[in-house]
């Protein structure tokens, strides 16, 4: 368990050890490649095991982006960029790390790096967060794993095992966000050693925001958003309270640290619209996913903050509509029907919005109206994949105004 | 997965005598059932791991395992597929489940809906679905038919079209 004591010791090791190890790696392995050349077994075990960490990085990326799962989006992608920017290190420029993030569709609250420089966030964290200065604490911690070689670290030093874990294990376990909130791989589990890598990271990260000016008392209050979602179900069962536990014995642990070594309480914070409509793809990606698994009440608290971010876009309007009309509680119609009506006023060539409008006057019997709805989106999207089932209402379409099919 | 909790739920029957249900079905020569005691009838030729068909009935009122929803009787057909794919979508234990066509189509003179899927499950079997259904009153049927190969599941696929035809509703519950 991470006790003040432990915070501080680790925060001199994380000095010492990352230097000896820096150097080291100069004698190493090139900057990062998608596929890694893997030295011979004679060479230098620092510089075999990067790159057997490089390797075992590019199979499991390359894995996750064959899943489908990558938000390419370009401004959030160059927000995100430019956070990461703001807190990377001087010390750090020049040491071959080529730091960029990734957002992942997954509903999972979770992020987590890798050896090579790449950070995946889940849409699950980011529509959890409530300032830019949350993002920052999460995209610093998982930086500080990165500048400091945590996952070689812990290949090389594994004080509590005969073996060396193999790279695959550690990069799994270095990192992880969920487990550093007593998530899906609790933090009271880790090794002793892991555990002072992530007490580290939390120590640089603090370092690395208040660098960038942000206002540390308003980061650390992703423990109490965190603390009241989702990922708090990840941690439930017999070990549930010892998790639960531990990690708000770490977010006690950094508040006193803060308390200490930062006295300076002002910063930027990031807490307004501009934080959620830079956000907004992220919301509006998790939205779906949860529109997809019927979490209507999650779909629509996302899908409310993606649409206030972007209240233009046509597609925010029909997501909500879809949201209504799947959850159908009394009034949901009503709230559909407006929504997918405002989407394709905004965006008359919404193909989805006139197909919705059509299902929705079909089934009220409003033969004349699905028609033309129906009629309009399939001459928008000839090819989507619910032509079929247009084409199959549409033969059955009455042209009697009331008359229920 | 879907598989292992039916050959779960099958086993759990224990070779007693199956549950009722209210449809008939013929099961294909060289085919065997496993009972159960939910209503469902699972057949396979060489094991669910290659091949199966399976017929289940389900109040609708019933909600789904993994997404809670439940299917309604005034829904429209392409709406209870949402539901279905909503359901497989929710199940942790399915990787990359990739739809590849979502129908009208007619069962027992029903009006329902087709789905073709695929997906990987827990153990990293690859399973092609072939997953019709309809709601008749209060029940939601559907009829699966899926292989882990493509070239077993275009084999035995004219065996499931057997299946199909042969589906039936009866007015008293058959076991």
């Amino acid at each position: 368990m991470a006790t003040h004591q432990h915070l501080i010791a680790a925060r001199h090791t994380r000095q010492r050890l990352p230097a000896v190890l820096i150097c080291l790696l100069l004698a190493g392995c090139a900057a990062p490649e998608p596929f890694v050349k893997r030295p011979p077994a004679s060479a230098d075990p620092v510089a075999r095991t990067r790159c057997l960490l490089l390797e075992e990085s590019s199979r499991q990326q390359l894995a996750i982006t064959a899943s489908g799962r990558r938000v390419e989006h370009p401004d959030l992608d160059a927000y995100l960029a430019r956070i990461l920017r703001s807190l990377l290190p001087a010390t750090a420029s020049g040491d071959g790390i080529e730091a960029r993030v990734h957002v992942l569709r997954d509903a999972e609250p979770d992020a987590y790096s890798f050896p090579d420089g790449a950070i995946f966030i889940h849409t699950g964290l980011l529509v959890q967060l409530e300032s830019e200065a949350e993002l920052a604490l999460v995209l610093a911690h998982e930086l500080a794993h990165i500048v400091h070689h945590d996952a070689l670290r812990a290949v090389l030093v594994h004080p509590s095992r005969s073996e060396p874990p193999p790279p695959s294990d550690v990069i799994a376990r270095i990192g992880d966000f969920a487990a550093w909130f007593g998530g899906h791989r609790p933090w009271v589990d880790q090794e002793p050693f892991l555990r002072q890598l992530e007490t580290e990271a939390d120590l640089a990260s603090l370092d690395m925001l208040s660098g960038a000016n942000y206002n540390l008392v308003n980061a650390l209050k992703i423990f109490d958003h965190l603390k009241s979602s989702r990922i708090a179900g990840h941690c439930g069962g017999p070990a549930g309270a010892e998790c639960a536990a531990a990690a708000t014995e770490r977010a006690e642990n950094l508040t006193r640290v803060l308390t200490e070594n930062y006295p300076r309480k002002t910063g930027r914070s990031g807490r307004g619209q501009d934080f959620f409509t830079n956000l907004m793809p992220a919301f509006r990606e998790q939205s779906l996913l949860d529109l997809r698994c019927g979490r209507f009440d999650d779909a629509l608290r996302c899908a409310l903050v993606a649409a206030r971010a972007a209240p233009g876009e046509a597609r925010g309007h029909f997501l909500l509509g879809e949201i209504f009309r799947r959850r159908d509680r009394a009034g949901d119609p009503q709230l559909a029907l407006g929504s997918y009506q405002r989407a394709v006023t905004l965006d008359p060539s919404l193909a989805e919005a006139h197909k919705a409008l059509g299902f929705m006057h079909f089934k009220q019997g409003q033969c004349n109206q699905a028609r033309k709805a129906f009629e309009t989106g399939l001459a928008l999207a000839p090819d989507a994949l619910d032509t079929g089932y247009i084409r199959h209402y549409l033969s059955e379409c009455c042209c009697t105004e009331g008359e229920t099919p | 997965m879907f598989i292992a909790s039916v050959v779960l739920a099958c086993a759990h029957a224990g070779g007693g005598n199956p549950a009722p249900t209210t449809f008939s079905v013929a099961v294909p020569e060289g085919w065997k059932t496993i009972p159960c005691d939910e209503p469902i009838i699972f057949m396979t030729k060489d094991g669910g791991y290659k091949q199966f068909a399976l017929v289940q009935e389900r109040p609708l009122g019933k909600p789904f395992q993994f997404s809670q929803r439940t299917i309604r009787n005034d829904m429209l057909p392409h709406e209870a597929a949402e539901v279905v794919i909503g359901e497989i979508m929710s199940d942790q234990n399915i990787r990359d489940f990739s739809l590849l066509e979502n129908v009208p189509a007619t069962v027992a003179g029903n009006r329902g809906f087709r789905l073709m899927f695929l997906y990987k499950d827990a153990d990293g079997f690859v399973f092609k679905t072939l997953y019709y259904g309809f709601i008749h009153g209060e029940l939601f049927y559907n009829l699966r038919y899926g292989a882990t190969q493509d070239e077993l599941f275009e084999k035995d696929l004219k065996t499931f079209k057997q299946v199909f035809d042969s589906f039936r509703l009866v007015t008293a519950k058959t076991t």
